[in-house]
């Protein structure tokens, strides 16, 4: 496709430029995509990504599409996925290619500008897992599991500090379980405005959250005291 | 299953005589080589169960990509099975390991044509040698200096550039 000289290496067929680049860690992967647009298409393209797919999970290309409302998506899509829930999200060793799509979502929703009630973004996932064969505690689970990873994995900047305070101030809905918002979940999102953002709140914003705070959980960590 | 072109056969260390498999070059070189080398090789080894005489024709090897391809195979062919973690199959992996090491002491067109005969003859093995051998020497390096090693022309504009890098940062976390 290049008759200027672009080396031996740029001669290669796509199919085995691919060979090399799934060996390299996937943190290299900005670095190569910058060398040139052939290299850059590469990263476009399915073929990459299949192959890698098929490469570090093999059994992953044995799962066939699933019903619910998140969907499977391209190549390129299913490999974040897998490596969120093989990287992000804590499981007991087995990898669920699911979480991977269901944390990406969250993180999707949350990005947006006017994002979803919270509760209606927990209940899909909780959808999602149940259509999938989870029983509604483990779909429960597994949600405050993929809250609790988007949460840690969001950078420390303004747009966070509005967002976590966005979810503390979000008013109770009294849903049934497991459509029912996690404890562990609130309470993370409290501790890192407490803890991580409390220079970002004004004197009276601070009160005021403390004491929402202070009205769902009794008592109080000391960390979270004293502006 | 009758090997296309067995002559008479080579010595094994151990004194026995093995069937051997004649393999010809894109530049018509002949390489007599043990049955069980050159099955390593998948494309050969569909070959050899086809049958056929007059050799082995691999018209996209030339005979010096060749010659170290089976360089390749006859060292790992003949490394036998030892029961696993005895000290004797600790000592040969760590002499195949060193025997790899030595085989890539190569140059970048070298390599290259051993990575296109790897993956046309199909020796898995020695395709992952190589391509890990070129990633190797792209790790932890910038796009520019892959650029410079490699002679790649950079055919991004500075704004191209820019965003590719804003668009790929938030890919992995």
């Amino acid at each position: 496709m290049t008759d200027r000289s672009d080396g031996p290496i740029g001669r290669l067929p796509e199919h085995l430029i691919v060979e090399i680049f799934i060996r390299l860690p996937v943190s290299e992967w900005v670095q190569i995509a910058c060398v040139n647009k052939q290299w850059a298409n590469i990263f476009e393209g399915d073929c990459l990504w299949q192959t890698a797919i098929a490469r570090n999970w093999p059994s992953a290309g044995l799962q066939k599409r699933w019903p619910g409302p998140i969907p499977r998506g391209s190549p390129r899509r299913r490999f974040q996925a897998l490596y969120v829930s093989e990287n992000l999200v804590p499981s007991g060793g087995e990898i669920d290619e699911l979480v991977g799509h269901t944390y990406l979502y969250l993180k999707e929703q949350l990005e947006r500008p006017a994002m979803p009630p919270s509760s209606i973004l927990h209940g899909t996932i909780i959808d999602q897992f149940i259509a999938c064969g989870k029983t509604g505690e483990k779909a429960h689970d597994l949600s405050s599991k993929i809250w609790l990873a988007v949460i840690d994995g969001l950078e420390e900047n303004q747009k966070t500090f509005l967002l976590l305070k966005h979810l503390a101030r979000e008013g109770e809905f009294f849903l049934p379980f497991p459509y029912s918002r996690s404890y562990k979940v609130l309470w993370r999102v409290y501790d890192k405005l407490f803890t991580d953002f409390r220079d970002c709140f004004s004197g009276a914003d601070y009160h005021d959250a403390l004491s929402t705070a202070k009205s769902r959980f009794q008592p109080v960590p000391s960390t979270w005291l004293g502006h | 299953m009758a090997a296309a072109d067995s002559c008479d056969g080579i010595s094994t260390s151990g004194g026995g005589w093995e069937k051997t498999v004649t393999l010809v070059s894109s530049d018509d070189a002949r390489f007599e080589v043990r049955e069980a080398a050159a099955s390593l090789s998948q494309t050969v080894r569909r070959m050899i169960r086809a049958g056929g005489d007059g050799g082995i024709p691999l018209p996209k090897v030339d005979a010096r990509t060749l010659s170290t391809v089976l360089e390749y195979c006859n060292k790992h062919a003949a490394v036998p099975a030892p029961a696993p973690e005895s000290s004797s199959a600790e000592a040969a992996a760590v002499d195949l390991e060193w025997f790899d090491k030595e085989l890539m002491h190569v140059d970048l067109a070298t390599l290259c044509s051993l990575i296109r005969a790897a993956d046309y003859l199909e020796v898995a093995g020695l395709l992952d040698l190589t391509c890990k051998t070129v990633a190797d020497m792209i790790k932890s390096k910038t796009a520019e200096e892959i650029r410079q090693m490699f002679g790649i022309q950079n055919d991004f504009t500075p704004e191209e550039e820019e965003q590719l890098s804003r668009e790929n940062a938030g890919v992995f976390e």
